[in-house]
């Protein structure tokens, strides 16, 4: 039996590759600028070839996509919170594992940023039923979901901010 | 303050009027009600907050069964009798009404 390639290693692997590429490519341009009259340069070209590694590297690591499509290196603040105790996300994904297609990954991400604008506890458990009804429905009526979840978003922030303002307030008159 | 019985909020409940004792997911109830699952979830937390439906969330694996864990809606027994009661107070959804909700969208 062939051995399941790991997507997460995969993916470490042609990252390691590329930073080796831009590492040598820097290394070599420096070689060629030092030996030339702009020696006095050289500092700029590592802090550009720096920044863009370091650039390409984080951007790289960000995988986007739901948990059950993620490999290592997603979401670290829904996986501390995840339901239960379990180690993985809400709705207790273990990362990596393979799973059903869920939404597109723009629109993953902005199921995400649009949780992250809705109080802590909502928010999460928002994107996790959203997460878990478009892991199930239709794949020709996914984006039409997705896209109704993302415009029902604003307003459901707005009511979800104002019920928690009002249950604080609540709280802080309450004597004792 | 009082629920409003708009035309989405009518369906959501006779959905869960059709067996008041079953439990019902949000893309079974998108299905049943032909509400987009954006425009359900709102209605379902309003009449969560307002007591006449408990939530759960399904006891599973998700590793096994390879999917996300559904959350389950079910009507409390006060949900039921004020859902009934106001149903019947309300005008049911014309097929214009209806027509119109598909057409802009509120329907999948």
């Amino acid at each position: 039996m062939m051995p399941a390639v790991d997507p997460r290693e995969d993916a470490r692997k042609r990252r390691a590759g590329v930073v080796a590429v831009m590492t040598s490519i820097t290394v070599v341009a420096a070689t060629i600028v030092s030996n030339s009259r702009y020696r006095d340069w050289v500092w700029v070209l590592w802090l550009v070839s720096f920044t863009i590694i370091i650039a390409f590297t984080t951007i790289s690591m960000q995988q986007v996509g739901p948990p059950y499509r993620r490999g290592r290196g997603g979401d670290s603040r829904r996986r501390r919170r995840g339901r239960d105790g379990e180690v993985g996300d809400v709705n207790g994904h273990v990362r990596g594992e393979a799973g059903p297609a869920g939404p597109a990954p723009y629109q993953w991400r902005a199921l995400l940023m649009a949780s992250r604008l809705m109080p802590g506890s909502a928010g999460r458990r928002w994107l996790a039923e959203a997460e878990s009804l478009l892991s199930e429905i239709a794949p020709a009526r996914r984006g039409a979901a997705a896209r109704s979840y993302l415009r029902s978003a604003p307003r459901l922030t707005t009511m979800m901010w104002v019920r928690e303002v009002l249950h604080a307030v609540a709280r802080s008159r309450r004597p004792g | 303050m009082a629920l409003r019985l708009t035309v989405q909020v009518q369906l959501v409940l006779q959905a869960f009027l059709h067996d008041p004792a079953s439990e019902l997911y949000g893309l079974e109830l998108s299905e049943e009600t032909g509400l987009q699952p954006g425009t359900a979830y709102p209605i379902l937390l309003r009449l969560e907050h307002e007591g006449w439906v408990t939530s759960r969330w399904e006891d599973i694996n998700p590793r096994a069964e390879k999917r996300p864990a559904r959350r389950y809606y079910r009507l409390t027994a006060n949900g039921a009798a004020q859902a009934s009661a106001r149903l019947a107070g309300a005008s049911r959804p014309s097929g214009t009404a209806l027509r119109r909700l598909a057409e802009g969208g509120g329907v999948a």
